[in-house]
């Protein structure tokens, strides 16, 4: 069940993110431009629209068609409530929030080919693991991979021993918010969460910021401990927040880490404008050191299965340059 | 240097509290009471048409926002997470759940 409601969003976020990792060049200065999608949307040129009226009618029909089902089925009742058809008026577009982890951000859990996690045994698939933008067909794919890997793996482990005292203290602290029902709702601090991350994580990025926003998630331990819930759904969403807190708490320290910018607006740093392959050419990680604490770590890109035709990286390599410099090239 | 030694200023509240921090604590730990009031509830169940004893858009939502009236076994949403998915609306065998796109964005 929770599966559909990820999917939603991940291909909500879709279109966006290919708008804003393919959008149009900017000025270099480590803010949103005059020429890219988030400078175009907050300036005077602003809002963007999608133009669809110069398609053929099949084909708007097509769109509309998975738009409005495999995507989010209320997508046309809302057009259709406003009086918007997509063959003949705009529809207009916005920047949502940042996607926090998973494939809606460049992030997810560290696999290898096989779907193997760093625990062994332990695999992940879909665009939650380190196949960002996979979406659906990412999720299908890895997940027959992680299968195979999985029997594979269960073939040659042994039984586990359960450990009384570890099963224990887990349910002791998922069942914790019910002894405390007059505890802070959690719908409530999932909110706050979710505000100091657009507040304070949302691009474009500065340390400073981020900081700010790291300061509060570390605070937000002891708000946890505090969460109250009444019934089974309560409890389920107070979980979330746990995770939701990991996930703040990772993203603020990645994006300290990585001194650069990359990937348009997704990690556009005020501090560090310009992308830097000599340092940054690599994933970053996080791991938890012997004290339980996150430790960030690089870990080199493997080299590409399929060769680049370097005119193919253009595009890529001009997002985020001056608009002067692209006419030069071009 | 203790900012609550060194400064001594107004507090409100200053029959309760000695300090500022004091009174923020207990503010603080005061119990949490849910006053929000949910306006516009998005999945209108008819409760002529919906079946006593089916729960099929129970297990059709994703955010688990639905559930069953004990009193006489009609569907009803429970919890404010509704994200207009449609999915209860769908699969519901009698139609007899509408939902609306919320006022807010409508």
């Amino acid at each position: 069940m929770k599966t559909r409601k990820t999917l939603y969003l991940g291909i909500a976020t879709a279109v966006l993110a290919a708008l804003l990792t393919a959008c149009l060049s900017t000025q270099g200065t480590g803010g949103p431009g005059a020429n890219d999608i988030a400078g175009v949307v907050t300036g005077p040129n602003g809002p963007v629209f999608l133009k669809m009226n110069h398609l053929a009618p099949e084909t708007v029909s097509e769109i509309e068609r998975i738009l409005h089902t495999t995507e989010r089925p209320s997508r046309g009742r809302f057009h259709a409530g406003r009086g918007t058809e997509y063959g003949e008026q705009l529809v207009e577009m916005a920047v949502s929030e940042i996607g926090l982890c998973s494939g809606h951000s460049a992030s997810g859990v560290w696999i290898n080919e096989r779907g193997e996690t760093t625990v062994p045994g332990l695999y992940a698939a879909g665009d939650m693991a380190s196949v960002p933008h996979s979406y659906m067909l990412g999720a299908f794919t890895y997940g027959k991979i992680c299968a195979a890997s999985a029997i594979e793996y269960i073939g040659q482990a042994g039984m586990l021993g359960v450990d009384d005292g570890a099963v224990q203290a887990e349910r002791q602290r998922i069942m914790a918010p019910l002894d405390r029902p007059t505890g802070i709702p959690p719908h409530l601090l999932e909110y706050k969460l979710r505000r100091q991350v657009n507040d304070y994580l949302q691009p474009p990025k500065s340390a400073n910021r981020m900081k700010v926003g790291l300061e509060y998630f570390l605070r937000a331990h002891e708000e946890l401990e505090q969460l109250g819930a009444t019934d089974p759904h309560d409890l389920m969403r107070a979980a979330e927040c746990a995770f939701i807190r990991d996930c703040a708490e990772m993203a603020a320290r990645a994006s300290l880490f990585r001194e650069e910018s990359r990937w348009g607006l997704y990690h556009c740093r005020q501090d560090y404008p310009e992308m830097d392959d000599v340092n940054w050419f690599v994933h970053v990680n996080l791991k938890r050191n012997e004290t339980g604490e996150m430790q960030l770590f690089k870990r080199p890109v493997e080299p590409y299965v399929v060769t680049l035709d370097q005119e193919e990286l253009r595009g890529y390599h001009q997002l985020r340059v001056a608009s002067t410099a692209v006419e030069a090239v071009n | 240097m203790n900012p609550e030694t060194t400064t001594k200023k107004v507090v409100a509240g200053k029959l309760k509290f000695e300090t500022e921090r004091a009174a923020a604590e207990a503010a603080r730990l005061a119990p949490h009471r849910q006053t929000t009031k949910v306006f516009d509830v998005p999945v209108v169940v008819d409760e002529g048409k919906c079946i006593s004893g089916c729960h099929v858009c129970v297990e059709s939502c994703p955010v688990d926002c639905l559930a069953i009236q004990p009193e006489h076994g009609k569907a009803f949403m429970k919890f404010d997470d509704c994200w207009y998915c449609l999915a209860c609306e769908v699969d519901c065998p009698t139609n007899a759940i509408t939902v609306k796109i919320p006022f807010l964005v409508r």
